[in-house]
């Protein structure tokens, strides 16, 4: 590197910016110049203007107002907010964790010697290459009340009495969305996990098989430590995933009935634009953001050592 | 191929079957209740006990969404929105990439770190100010707005993904060339570019199908056949019919079409792309 930056005693200013600014960074400016515009007139200024909104009441069209911690004392006495908060909680522990669960359990039982591996890879795979608003349209119709198959299925079976209205029982709808959540996501799990268990190098399996190691010893001294790193990543950016996704709550119930199945991104929609309270809307979207910012962190702290390894 | 590990002991092989047969039926069956739905006449879809195998097939829903609905003006939009954020997210990235891989240069770190930062901020803390810009700056209900708000999650994914990859093609081959008196432009086009081909096409093909999938901006920033995309047209078919689920679930037939494709085509280079942290799930 250092060979490169030779001194050029003609030209001392342009070596002096040289030295301040690293040996290329005429052309390099010119080369990140479209991304930086992206970073920051897409993503970081309009983040900022986010926190900055959830301190006002902005109409959509209208002049904003500073009101300070307004709009967060409107959340605080709001049941609908609190209703969301817990099931965002719900909603995305149990997704995620489900997720993990699944995800691992055939994750394990794609990585043996399987005729049609490859195939079944590939169609294990589907639900996550398919847009998620197909896959929760096709699962409302499954849901569906008097045409629904699932209604159908499970009454002939005997499992139920009379018909489950799937997304409109209180009761209910959470887990039926939960359930497509996980349906919809535990390929991406499985995927990442297989990759994982495949970079294991067959020598500590066999080390341990010559030490008298039992299947379940094994699994949990060299497969857990092995996807240790692997399954860190995963739940963390799914977490983040998982909690800011709208498409099942919107598509499945509208976070309904009576607001039973709201989750945060849902209702920062209806607020927002719905509502035309861009604020109000800001602040519901930001509710969980100390947690949101401390996972991102986290998350792109390990993104970033994974990439200097 | 790789064999398996440790596992592989009996019991557990008894299992194996009937959990793939379970995961398999529970994978497919919704995709197979899609399309037989698709195929039915209302007759047979809208009765007390449905038909588990279509006795008649008929194509009046395909059709009614070629030659009767907004889905063709969906799909163009979808296509050329999906384009057009590939093409401009490759370029933007592919520079961006060079230069924080290759040159020396104040800032790249903060330039590496905030790509990755902002990879990780989800679009729902973004919609509302996007909103917004895209409002002022008279972009509502056109595609062109749909662009902008999608290089918010292409350019970060396309730049990492594509800077992972550069980091691979030894700096040796380069220098020669620099010897030789390529310039630095050069040597990207003709040096690292061809050699980086299979990393270009997956990063293509993630940031078609992404933008492709995307729902929330499109559902925020256009409300009329003119701009609105594959996605959010499906949502706007409920309200137009009583009897909806055979058109709906043919049109999502065809929209799945794209992605599920283009992720057979490039599936070999899914996994790596996945474990760059490339795709969110």
């Amino acid at each position: 590197m250092a060979t490169h930056v030779m001194a050029r005693p003609g030209i001392p200013q342009r070596f002096q910016l040289k030295r301040v600014l690293g040996r290329d960074y005429a052309l390099a400016y010119w080369m990140i110049a479209p991304s930086v515009l992206v970073l920051f007139g897409l993503i970081a200024f309009p983040f900022i203007r986010a926190i900055m909104l959830a301190f006002y009441s902005q109409p959509i069209g209208g002049e904003g107002r500073f009101i300070g911690l307004e709009n967060y004392r409107t959340l605080f006495h709001d049941r609908i907010w609190w209703l969301s908060f817990k099931n965002t909680l719900i909603y995305t522990i149990f997704g995620v964790g489900f997720k993990t669960a699944v995800g691992l359990a055939f994750a394990l039982i794609l990585h043996q010697e399987l005729r049609g591996r490859t195939i079944l890879r590939a169609l294990l795979f589907v639900p996550w290459s398919v847009p998620i608003v197909v896959d929760a349209f096709v699962w409302r119709w499954i849901y569906n009340d008097l045409n629904g198959i699932l209604n159908y299925v499970l009454y002939k079976l005997h499992l139920i009495n009379e018909y489950v209205l799937w997304t409109s029982d209180p009761k209910i709808v959470l887990w039926a969305i939960i359930a497509v959540v996980v349906w919809q996501g535990t390929p991406f799990y499985m995927m990442n996990f297989l990759a994982g268990l495949q970079s294991i190098p067959d020598e500590l399996y066999e080390a341990a098989e010559i030490d008298g190691a039992s299947t379940f010893q094994s699994f949990r001294h060299v497969t857990l430590p092995g996807l240790k790193s692997v399954l860190i990543v995963v739940t963390l950016l799914s977490t983040i995933w998982t909690s800011n996704e709208l498409q099942f709550v919107y598509i499945l119930s509208s976070g309904g009935p009576a607001h039973m199945s709201e989750i945060f991104p849902t209702l920062a929609f209806f607020t927002s634009i719905l509502g035309r309270e861009l604020g109000l809307g800001a602040a519901v979207a930001l509710s969980f953001f100390p947690l949101l910012a401390s996972l991102i962190v986290l998350g792109g702290r390990v993104l970033l050592r994974g990439a200097e390894e | 191929m790789k064999r398996s590990g440790g596992i592989r002991r009996s019991w557990w092989r008894l299992f194996t079957w009937p959990v793939l047969g379970v995961g398999l039926f529970w994978t497919l069956f919704p995709f197979y209740w899609m399309l037989t739905t698709a195929l039915k006449p209302n007759d047979d879809m809208y009765r007390p006990e449905p038909l588990l195998v279509p006795v008649r097939i008929t194509l009046s829903h395909f059709h009614k969404v070629f030659f009767d609905s907004h889905f063709p003006e969906f799909f163009r939009n979808s296509a050329i929105v999906a384009l057009a954020t590939t093409v401009l997210s490759l370029l933007v990235g592919i520079f961006a990439a060079y230069a924080i891989v290759r040159l020396d240069f104040r800032g790249k770190n903060l330039i590496a770190r905030g790509l990755i930062f902002s990879y990780l901020i989800p679009p729902v803390l973004l919609f509302i100010p996007l909103f917004e810009l895209i409002f002022k700056i008279g972009l509502l209900n056109t595609r062109e707005g749909l662009i902008l708000a999608y290089l918010t999650f292409t350019v970060p994914f396309t730049t990492w993904l594509l800077m992972g990859y550069f980091r691979t093609v030894p700096v040796a081959l380069e220098e020669a060339a620099l010897v030789d008196g390529c310039t630095r432009l050069m040597a990207l086009f003709r040096i690292i570019l061809p050699l980086s081909t299979p990393a270009i096409v997956v990063t293509a093909l993630f940031s078609f199908t992404l933008s492709w999938n995307e729902f929330l901006f499109a559902l925020t920033f256009t409300s009329n056949p003119v701009s609105q995309t594959v996605t959010v047209g499906l949502t706007s078919t409920v309200a137009e019919d009583v009897f909806f689920w055979g058109v709906m679930m043919a049109a999502a037939f065809l929209i799945a079409i794209p992605p599920v494709v283009l992720y057979l085509l490039g599936q070999r280079w899914v996994v790596r792309g996945l474990t760059a942290g490339a795709v969110k799930g």
